[in-house]
């Protein structure tokens, strides 16, 4: 999530942030790694699905930084966890 | 119901499947460059009017120079994957010259190719080391710097 977040950055999450509202693009939020059940991962909401699926992007510029939607597809909602604030 | 003393780790980034990089295999191969450069200055020229001798020398001076060629390129080849699949933008932030330093090292494994340049070829290591230096330096860890040959 370079330039947005650094390695031990401390960020905070609201768990609740999607309890009565959606999530929308732009959105930072925690997930679920859909291939790594121990794995939580920090990405930025790029498109809601009409399935009702979510598509997250690293925001490293590099096309090969990030591991996110472009490698492990879009993502269930119920794998987002909380909604990132960041500054 | 919103923890702040007990901080949960999350990734914000993960490294490609494989992740395994280390400027030693270019290293090995420059170092082979090396060895070749002065094997082949080294090699003594027979009697040119002796067939058998002659033949033997363009065969061995061949060899070096084709092997010369293939670690050459195998060197450029190892320090392109380490520029465009293992540094990363953010790594311009401490080391702005990035780009500049792999376009003068690959370079110089080209001058190798063309030569026979003992000055080229140490010249390939010293920028590689330097390269090892700003790799390990990414990764916060002191490896030394360790010839083969």
């Amino acid at each position: 999530m370079w330039p947005t977040l650094s390695d031990g950055d401390n960020v905070i999450c609201n768990p609740l942030a999607y309890s009565h509202f959606q999530p929308e693009a732009g959105d930072v939020v925690l997930v679920q790694h859909p291939f790594h059940s121990n794995l939580l991962i920090i990405k930025r909401i790029s498109e809601l699905q009409t399935d009702g699926t979510v598509s997250l992007t690293g925001d490293n510029p590099d096309p090969t930084s990030s591991d996110d939607s472009h490698n492990f597809g879009p993502v269930q909602k119920s794998a987002i966890l909380g909604k990132i604030i960041v500054n | 119901m919103v923890s702040f003393t007990n901080p949960i780790k999350a990734s914000a980034h993960c490294d490609g499947p494989c992740g395994v990089y280390d400027p030693a295999s270019a290293r090995i191969a420059a170092e082979a460059v090396q060895s070749m450069t002065t094997k082949m200055l080294a090699l003594e020229h027979p009697d040119s009017s002796n067939t058998a001798a002659m033949a033997g020398f363009l065969n061995t001076m061949s060899r070096y120079a084709s092997i010369k060629e293939e670690q050459a390129h195998l060197t450029k080849s190892e320090l392109l994957v380490l520029w465009t699949d293992y540094f990363k933008p953010e790594h311009l932030e401490s080391n702005p010259n990035l780009h500049d330093l792999f376009w003068r090292a690959t370079k110089l494994c080209s001058a190798c190719k063309v030569e026979v340049s003992p000055t080229h070829a140490q010249d390939l290591m010293d920028i590689i080391e330097e390269i090892h230096n700003v790799f390990w330096a990414t990764k916060g860890r002191e490896v030394p710097w360790i010839r083969a040959s």
